[in-house]
């Protein structure tokens, strides 16, 4: 028996790519041949053409799918009489993309409708969080569990000393890290922070991620900064990882207006990087959080503003919503969901060996 | 409604009070006037049509003040004064000094007038003509409009009809593609269903031989001599090891111990190198080094991690290289595995494949400890222990100049018997007891938790 993994891209910066190659990594010590099949990969983490699977694909196989957008491997998944997994990273809803990206809203569009053709064929549907689970419950997958995304936090260790030193200064950094897009409500932030600075002007907003199909979204927030003349507001665009640790260390407040996520890999980086998080109650932000951080129940950006002034000025309160989240963040620590997933692939083994 | 716009989940931290906290601060600012305005009325309210419309009645108002006030020629002044007497004399001074002053100015005033006159003629003029190109634009924009809303509507129906010949394309290379992929499946079920039989039938033809076998085993083994024995292929060997054996970082760890046998070595064989351990501690060395294991998913494993290393007997393997060939032998856990003429073999073979002055490591389980040798039967296929005076006999006896006994894996202080402290209040011959007592208690300690693995080393 063979377990192999098959997605549309394999990146080698972001959540779901690192996942996949974790996941590799512990089927060989476990014992299993294991490749990953693709359609697109980045020429730093190579992958096989998923077009070739056909070579491997056997009855007694596990074969996952890592489904987080429309794609033609959804048909070819089909197909094979492998036994099926799905580990679902949630679609954004299409409709935040109307007048963004066309393309990207055919795309996600689609994505829903087939990934609920797969119900009959797919033995098991993980969804990396209680929400995506849910989701997954309503679109009729009978078997259903939650496996928190795998996350090597043994990795997260090396950062850029020069953009540490650069942004060490008596300044309040805001930090936020995801793409740019509108399901995350970078607008939202910068009226927050519209407000904040007027509150204390020695403040930065620093947003970090990618705006690769989002153009207009991140032409129509330069356009809302100019407005509303706020400085020292950052645009990191796409950054390297070790820029990515760097930004989390000089952070003092993370602040996430998202109104749709799947997971938000980012608060847990947060928890672990001790940045208290503010975050507008919203998709599977509730679920990641659990009993810690700051929800926000109402856009209201001036009262979101004072908040953040109080915490980062009140050092008690600051500590304490920092204990509850370093509680939190052991829960997602990468020993513990090893076992997890362990659990639910013998599960599966056993399953078929009675 | 709910006012309260936060929400923490942590019993400690007063939520309430952070929102009149909040509240208070807004209340201030505002009171102070330092609380910024709306951001949504800022980014909702800036237009640039307002600057246009401005600009244009400012030249409709300039053109309307040229156009009245052109004739700068004061003809329209008149001299008189209300003076009754002097009256008559005072306007025949100003005539007098009109006229004279009128010589001069009236040819200029009348130049400039005629220049105004013109200008505004021409401005006027400009104005009507832009008028009329602005209309004739937006005539033009509209049929324009109307034209590309043919255009659109024309392409549109194009587009519908390249739509529904590429769906009829879509079809007939869908149904080519299932066609292939049914194809595909059949030849790969077909493939499977004959490799199955013929499994099926290598197993019968397995299971007569070993039948025979049996039988001619039974015959053999009068003197109990041949003892039932677990083949590792018969189980997933790899699987057991995970479970019993430890964690790779573990075995890397104990295995550090023998590092130094290897120093600057660059031939170094592993015989029974299971999970490549070993051969991973050499390469992080820049220690050149290969394995040899029998089980095919050890040697998958170590292939997987770029490890050189073969599937083979250990005997067939040593005999074909070359003698004097290797600087390094490294046997850990396996030669428990092993019936005494094939151990006595491996070693003689051993000794003439490595150069002189080089060590030979030989690591088993040391049945000395009664601890480890009752654990020594959790692994089916272990044959028997080796006793350590065997192994050195049998190290020297294959012509190994040196040889020496090293031993590992003590069992940690909480599994072993614990010893009576002394104290103060004892008295000489309660003293004298607990004494006994604890030497027996580290003599039982050293029969049954010693230490649990034991290597012979050996230098050629």
């Amino acid at each position: 028996m063979q377990i192999h993994q098959i997605l549309p891209t394999l990146s080698p910066a972001d959540a779901i790519g690192n996942e996949v190659r974790l996941m590799q990594a512990l089927f060989q010590e476990w014992g299993y041949t294991s490749h990953i099949f693709a359609d697109n990969w980045h020429p730093n983490t190579p992958a096989l053409d998923y077009n070739t699977y056909n070579k491997y694909s056997r009855k007694e196989n596990i074969l996952i799918y890592h489904y987080a957008i429309g794609s033609d491997i959804t048909e070819f998944f089909k197909k094979l009489p492998d036994r099926k997994i799905i580990i679902y990273h949630n679609l954004t809803p299409a409709e935040f993309f109307i007048g963004i990206n066309e393309g990207l809203y055919k795309v996600l569009k689609e994505g829903r409708d087939s990934l609920s053709s797969l119900v009959p064929s797919v033995e098991l549907a993980i969804g990396d969080s209680e929400y995506n689970r849910q989701e997954l419950e309503t679109m009729g997958f009978s078997r259903t569990a939650v496996l928190p995304i795998l996350i090597d936090f043994d990795t997260y260790d090396r950062f850029n000393t020069s953009l540490v030193r650069k942004f060490t200064d008596d300044y309040v950094n805001i930090l936020f890290v995801g793409r740019i897009s509108p399901n995350k409500k970078q607008e939202d932030l910068l009226k927050v922070f519209y407000y904040y600075k007027s509150i204390n002007p020695k403040s930065r907003l620093i947003l970090v991620g990618g705006y690769n199909g989002c153009e207009r979204y991140i032409e129509q927030l330069r356009g809302i900064v100019e407005k509303l003349h706020i400085s020292d507001v950052l645009f990191t665009g796409s950054v390297p990882f070790k820029d990515l640790i760097s930004y989390y260390k000089i952070a003092d407040v993370f602040l996430c207006m998202s109104e749709h996520e799947g997971f938000c890999v980012p608060l847990v980086e947060s928890m672990f990087f001790d940045i208290p998080i503010i975050a507008y109650n919203s998709t599977a932000v509730p679920h990641t959080l659990g009993n810690s951080g700051i929800l926000i129940k109402q856009k209201k950006f001036g009262e979101i503003a004072e908040l953040i002034n109080i915490i980062t000025k009140d050092n008690n309160f600051k500590k304490k919503i920092i204990e509850q989240q370093k509680k939190r963040y052991h829960e997602f620590m990468f020993e513990n969901n090893k076992k997890k997933f362990h659990r639910i692939i013998y599960n599966l083994i056993d399953a078929v060996k009675s | 409604m709910d006012d309260n716009i936060i929400e923490i989940r942590d019993d400690e931290i007063n939520a309430v009070e952070i929102m009149d906290k909040i509240r208070e601060n807004i209340r201030k600012r505002h009171a102070d006037g330092e609380l910024p305005q709306d951001p949504d009325t800022i980014i909702g309210s800036a237009s640039n049509n307002c600057q246009a419309v401005e600009s244009d009645n400012t030249f409709q108002r300039d053109l309307s003040y040229i156009s009245a006030n052109w004739d700068i020629q004061n003809n329209s002044y008149s001299i008189s004064s209300h003076h009754a007497y002097i009256g008559k004399f005072l306007i025949k001074g100003r005539q007098l000094v009109n006229g004279e002053v009128r010589r001069y100015v009236d040819p200029i005033a009348y130049k400039q007038t005629r220049f105004n006159q013109n200008s505004k003629r021409i401005l006027n003029c400009l104005a009507q003509r832009e008028k009329e190109i602005n209309e004739k634009i937006s005539e033009a924009v509209k049929t324009r409009e109307g034209a590309i809303s043919t255009i659109n509507t024309k392409l549109e129906k194009t587009a519908g009809e390249f739509e529904n010949r590429i769906q009829k394309l879509e079809i007939t290379t869908n149904d080519i593609k299932n066609t292939t992929c049914e194809l595909e499946n059949k030849i790969h079920e077909d493939v499977l269903n004959a490799v199955n039989a013929i499994n099926i039938d290598i197993e019968k033809k397995a299971w007569l031989a070993q039948l025979l076998e049996e039988r001619v085993q039974k015959g053999l083994a009068q003197k109990g001599a041949l003892s039932a024995s677990i083949k590792k292929e018969d189980t997933n060997y790899f699987l057991f090891e995970e479970r019993f054996r430890g964690s790779r970082k573990d075995i890397k760890q104990r295995q550090l111990a023998f590092l130094p046998y290897f120093e600057k070595c660059s031939s170094v064989l592993d015989i029974g190198c299971g999970r490549g351990e070993f051969l991973e501690i050499l390469k992080d060395h820049g220690i050149g080094g290969f394995g040899v294991d029998s089980d095919p998913d050890m040697v998958a494993y170590c292939r997987s991690r770029q490890l050189d290393v073969d599937q083979s007997d250990a005997i067939m393997y040593l005999e074909k290289l070359e003698d004097k060939s290797l600087d390094g032998i490294f046997i850990d856990q396996v030669v428990e595995h092993m019936e005494p003429d094939y151990l006595i073999r491996l070693l003689a073979l051993c000794q003439n494949k490595l150069k002189f002055g080089y060590y030979i490591v030989v690591e088993t389980v040391n049945p000395l400890s009664f601890v480890s040798f009752v654990n020594f039967y959790i692994d089916m296929t272990h044959k028997r222990p080796v006793h350590p005076e065997t192994l050195q006999f049998l190290i020297s006896a294959a012509g190994f100049r040196e040889s020496e006994k090293r031993f590992f894996s003590p069992v940690s202080g909480e599994g072993k018997l614990k010893k009576i402290e002394e104290t103060a209040e004892m008295n000489l011959s309660e003293e004298k007891n607990v004494d006994v007592y604890n030497h027996n208690v580290e003599i039982l300690n050293t029969v049954l938790f010693g230490a649990q693995d034991y290597a012979v080393i050996g230098k050629k």
